[in-house]
């Protein structure tokens, strides 16, 4: 079970968060972008064995989104940040 | 009990003041306070403990611990649980075990007629035999069921914890360093852990610390092991220490997390939880059996296991013994034997070399027959093994025996290093499995490392230490506890003791090979082996599959290395490239009940409640799960009366007269700040800024990719304030999802806060032509009290006093009537529903449940999450264009929806159906097919399903809601609706085969039945909405 040392509440165990997969911004106009890009923005991740920038949401705590770059193969957490301070 | 097994004097481990009663297979038996099950069993003669899994042959206790792949048992006092391991489960007065795998009994046993069958169950047999026919299945799978199974599951539910079974606790703890076991090795660890002010959870799976050093007769163990007792005595009070006495780890999980059961005799179980920044494994290793004809009889045991029942229990497992060695190093166990009275014939090594001479001098001068060779097979009846058939320069001889000792090497116990994510791999110098070393894994200290002399242990133990604390002081920075750090030196332990290395695993094996028991927990014969690698399963994680090898209840701690030799000698490869099978946790077999623990039942996942509940449930509601853990009432039926009846008189209540329904779980928001409308008009598909303070609208919450995630409606309670509603199942995921598109799609663009405020308010929902009458009696009478229709109109709010509360009124309508949704603080909910409920009587008001809501609902088109939204509709799919505004600009699924748009053909739209006969209501879930031509060509194709299907109060008949392929062009259309046959009607017909039969009248395909439906406009009753407007 995962430690993530949440940047509000501290550390704290895996359970309380739920993960949303890898970060990808919203284009500022969605408008702008042809349906293959925009099909990739909706559906294509890069899915790497490495290094990972995630989305997880503190449910059961400060009920903040965060940015949490973690290697899917070792578990390594990298860095964690609220959503948005990282890239 | 029976003379000849115990010895006079002796045992470490054991109190002869203190008898024991047992019963085993219904044989009374007695035993000493010390014993396990295994050495009371064994003391008191009884030599077959087992049959074994798939041949039902007989089995006997076989290693000294947790390696032993034969002597589980099942339990009946003091609880009932199967798979409990012998070996390792401490005698208790009145304790009550049955041999597992054996009826009646595992000395005669009817199922022993399969080790004569042996031939035709080879590896793979029942993946062989039971393909064919497919329909057959079923039937082979009863059978196997019956057959197979390890033990029996306790009859009682969530027994045996919650049933007179042990005490369960869960406990969490942390420290620095998790050191698991208690021999030289991890007490030197701990030693020099504690030394350097780390604090330490030190876990051993015996009560007594020492390790292996109680098993030995040699004077400096037992100083050595005098050493540890009386560190352990003056630690008792360190601060940095947490000893885990009779605690088996389980798991090694990630980040740090170790799980480890601790028992307490008979008595108490704890389940710990420790996370910890490292970890350091002192396990040990197991010894490992030879492979010869029959080498699973009752009476041959590890060497280890001899030694072990001699010092610690006083036990001689036999009276005449052979022991069959690879090398000298097992030796001195015989001369052990000897000295404890056991008549030692030979001893059998398969190499000579490297023993001293004083040892060579020793065996000869006890007049020990020391042969040159192997065993080739072990002949013995009824009472197990009685003698072995030895290959010695070219001859063969037979010695006869009561028992055999046997020592094929030492598998290093690295199960919780590969759970760790250790890679481990064979290593040709020792014969064994070793790990490559790797900063990131638990350190291993003592002979999981590499055998060792007991001084080495103690010398690898502090070095293992050392190694952390390096680790520790190359971490320089702590902000992220998980950091991972530069490989480190390779150790330097594997280098100890080198001289005490093992030779590689024989290069062939001896006997009958479908006699030769590599796994003997699965019965997996070298044979089976052999026919796997003939067959192609040579890699190492597909033989075990095929074979079960290593999947028994031992998880291959016996038999793991010995397979994977045996398929590198048959592959004729380096078995050091051949990967061993991944050990997983748990490592020892445990109670599901002792994992639930605490939490049996509905402890494990709460329900929720609304603050009306109790009441519900008082008035004979029948409450069910609805979504999110909410029970809620369904109906509320009068004596003797049907679901059906309730159903339909708590509609006619609500279409007469007035009803009263529970909507507290639905989700609530406040949403509120400068920013607030901006960022609701982003969020939801519909306008909201335009929105008057007071008034409201239906909101849909659209994906990404344009399809509804949910719906409710937003009102405007102040300048900077709204309400925001969603479906009750939808609440939690609503609440991430708003504050999902705040921080991280808008990016804390928009200045707005976001509460969910669902349970801090009660819903009473009064509905239907007389709820105006209804709340009119209830209002205070001031400014805002006044209900007419032209000052308080439908999707209108307003704070009103109602039954002395203060309430937040809502006009919106979930049945299609005249509809109130008065929300209070939730303390106040129960006091509001009873004064409704008393005002209300002489009004012929019902309390409704969400049965009766859902006939309503359907009966006026309304939709539903998880009917028609299935993840898959969009707002125009199911009619609700009108609630996408499209003038204002970017929001949530815009740029997918304008996708959708663009290619409108062949998508499923929301119809309604009505039966063209009969009067039973379609199934949900049922197909749609699509009219007569299509059917008799055979090219039957879904075209849609029923999503909700009622019978109608109001109308007198069944109708149904179904998402149709194109459907409001189809409007008038006479479509086929799929019935389960056990449904069958008059007028219904049997739907044609996938492979192009003709429809055969009369004759069930596939088990379906179709029924004629005219598809028409989904909204049944009062389609111009007069009456929830009036």
């Amino acid at each position: 079970m995962l430690r993530l040392h949440c940047p509000f509440c501290g550390e704290r165990p895996e359970t309380e968060f739920q993960c949303a997969g890898e970060a990808a911004r919203r284009p500022e106009d969605p408008g702008a972008l042809d349906e293959a890009a925009w099909s990739r923005q909706l559906y294509q991740r890069a899915n790497p064995a490495g290094w990972s920038v995630e989305l997880w949401w503190h449910a059961v705590g400060c009920r903040q989104w965060l940015c949490v770059e973690r290697h899917t193969v070792t578990h390594d957490i990298r860095a964690i940040a609220p959503a948005g301070d990282l890239p | 009990m029976k003379a000849g097994f115990r010895l006079a004097e002796g045992g470490t481990g054991i109190d002869r003041s203190q008898r024991l009663r047992f019963r085993f297979d219904d044989r009374p038996l007695e035993g000493f306070a010390g014993d396990t099950l295994a050495s009371a069993l064994l003391a008191n003669g009884v030599r077959t403990v087992a049959r074994s899994f798939k041949l039902h042959r007989r089995r006997g206790i076989r290693a000294e611990g947790w390696d032993d792949p034969n002597a589980f048992v099942q339990l009946l006092e003091p609880w009932d649980e199967p798979n409990v391991l012998a070996t390792r489960a401490p005698l208790a007065d009145g304790l009550v075990a049955r041999g597992m795998h054996g009826w009646p009994g595992v000395e005669w046993d009817v199922g022993g007629v399969a080790n004569w069958l042996h031939a035709l169950l080879p590896a793979g047999f029942y993946y062989k035999t039971f393909k064919w026919p497919g329909w057959a299945w079923p039937l082979y799978e009863s059978l196997i069921r019956r057959a197979a199974g390890l033990g029996r599951a306790p009859r009682a539910a969530g027994a045996p914890r919650a049933a007179g079974g042990p005490r369960v606790e869960r406990r969490h703890v942390s420290a620095d360093v998790l050191v698991v076991g208690a021999g030289p090795a991890g007490a030197a660890a701990v030693e020099q852990l504690l030394s350097a002010g780390r604090s330490v959870i030190w876990a051993d799976d015996r009560s007594m610390p020492g390790g292996a050093l109680g098993a030995s007769a040699d004077p400096a163990d037992r100083a050595a092991l005098e050493t540890i007792q009386r560190n352990v005595g003056l630690w008792s009070s360190a601060p940095g220490l947490r000893r885990l006495a009779a605690t088996t780890v389980l798991g090694l999980h990630d980040h740090g997390l170790a799980m480890a059961l601790e028992r307490d005799g008979w008595s108490r179980e704890c389940l710990w939880m420790i996370r910890t920044d490292a970890v350091c494994l002192a396990t040990g290793a197991f010894e490992r059996g030879l492979a010869f004809e029959n080498n699973d009889l009752p009476g041959i045991m590890t060497g280890s296991a001899v030694r072990a029942l001699l010092h610690r229990h006083a036990v001689a497992p036999a009276r005449q013994l052979v022991l069959a060695a690879r090398d000298p190093l097992a030796w001195p166990v015989a001369l052990e034997a000897q000295r404890a009275g056991i008549e030692v014939a030979a001893i059998v090594s398969a190499s000579l070399d490297g023993a001293s001479s004083a040892l060579r001098e020793a065996v000869l001068a006890q007049g020990i027959d020391l042969i040159e060779g192997r065993v080739l097979r072990a002949q013995g009846g009824r009472h197990g093994v009685s003698a072995v058939t030895v290959s010695a320069g070219g001859t063969t001889k037979t010695l006869s025996c009561e028992g055999l000792a046997i020592s094929g090497g030492w598998n290093p116990a690295l199960q919780l290093y590969v759970q760790a994510g250790g890679i481990t791999r064979y290593e040709a110098a020792s014969g064994a499995l070793r790990d490559e070393p790797n900063d990131r894994m638990p350190e291993l200290a003592g002979s999981v490392a590499s055998l060792a002399s007991t001084e080495a242990c103690v010398e690898s133990g502090r070095q293992a230490a050392c190694r952390l604390l390096e680790r520790w002081a190359r971490v320089s920075a702590p902000g992220v506890s998980t950091a991972p750090s530069p490989a480190g030196p390779s150790r330097e332990i594997n280098a100890v003791a080198s001289a005490q290395r093992l030779p590689p695993s024989s290069d062939s094996t001896p006997g009958d090979a479908s006699r030769v028991f590599i796994d003997l927990a699965g019965d997996v014969t070298a044979a089976d082996i052999a026919l796997a690698a003939r067959e192609g399963y040579t890699a190492t994680e597909h033989l075990k599959r095929y074979t079960t090898l290593g999947m028994g209840p031992d998880q291959g701690r016996s038999a793991g290395i010995e397979g994977l030799l045996q398929l590198a000698r048959l592959e004729g490869l380096d078995p050091s490239a051949l990967p061993p099978t991944r050990a997983r946790p748990p490592f020892v077999p445990v109670a599901f009940g002792t994992l639930a623990g605490l939490d049996p039942g509905p402890l494990i996942r709460p329900t929720r409640e609304t603050a009306i509940t109790a009441w519900h449930r008082d008035h004979g509601a029948v409450m069910y799960e609805s979504g999110a853990n909410w029970r809620r009432p369904g109906y509320y039926p009068r004596p003797g009366e049907s679901m059906d009846e309730a159903v339909r008189r708590e509609c006619r209540a609500v279409r007469q007269a007035v009803g009263v329904y529970d909507s507290s779980p639905l989700g609530k928001f406040e949403i509120g700040g400068p920013d607030a409308a901006a960022f609701l008009e982003r969020v939801l598909a519909c306008r909201v800024a335009d929105l008057q303070v007071g008034r409201g609208r239906y909101a849909l919450a659209l994906r990404e990719d344009g399809r509804i995630f949910d719906d409710g409606t937003v009102f405007r309670l102040d300048d900077r304030r709204y309400w925001l509603s969603s479906t009750a199942g939808n609440a939690d995921a609503m609440a991430s999802w708003l504050e999902y598109a705040r921080q991280w799609l808008f990016q804390g663009a928009c200045r707005v806060m976001i509460e969910p405020v669902g349970s801090h308010w009660a819903d009473v929902v009064v509905c239907g032509p007389r709820a105006r009458d209804l709340l009119e009696r209830l209002l205070t009478p001031d400014a805002c009290a006044d209900l007419a229709r032209e000052s308080f109109a439908f999707m209108r709010c307003r704070p009103m006093t109602v039954a002395g509360i203060a309430a937040r009124v809502f006009r919106v309508s979930f049945t299609g009537e005249l509809s109130y949704e008065i929300c209070v603080p939730a303390s106040r909910g129960l006091a509001l529903w009873e004064a409704v409920m008393r005002a209300g009587a002489d009004l012929g008001i019902e309390p409704v449940g969400s049965e009766a809501n859902h006939v309503l609902r359907v009966e006026k088109g309304f939709i539903s999450l998880g009917h028609e939204v299935d993840g898959d509709t969009n707002a125009d799919d199911l009619g609700l264009s009108w609630g996408v505004h499209w003038e204002k600009s970017d929001f949530i699924g815009r740029r997918s929806l304008e996708r959708d748009r663009a290619r409108p053909d062949g998508r499923r739209h929301l119809v309604g159906l009505e039966c063209v006969e009969g009067d039973r209501p379609f199934e949900e879930g049922a197909q749609l097919v699509s009219g007569d031509a299509e059917l008799v060509a055979g090219a039957c194709r879904s075209i849609g399903l029923v999503t909700a299907s009622v019978g109608s109060e109001a109308l007198g008949r069944p109708i149904a809601l179904a998402l149709l392929e194109d459907g409001r062009s189809r409007m008038g259309e006479v479509v086929q609706v799929t019935q389960s046959q056990s449904l069958r009607g008059p007028g219904q017909r049997p739907v044609a085969g996938a492979k192009g039969d003709a429809v055969q009248p009369g004759a069930p395909v596939k088990g379906l039945m179709l029924r004629a439906a005219r598809v028409v406009a989904p909204i049944f009753f009062d389609p111009q909405g007069g009456r929830m407007r009036g």
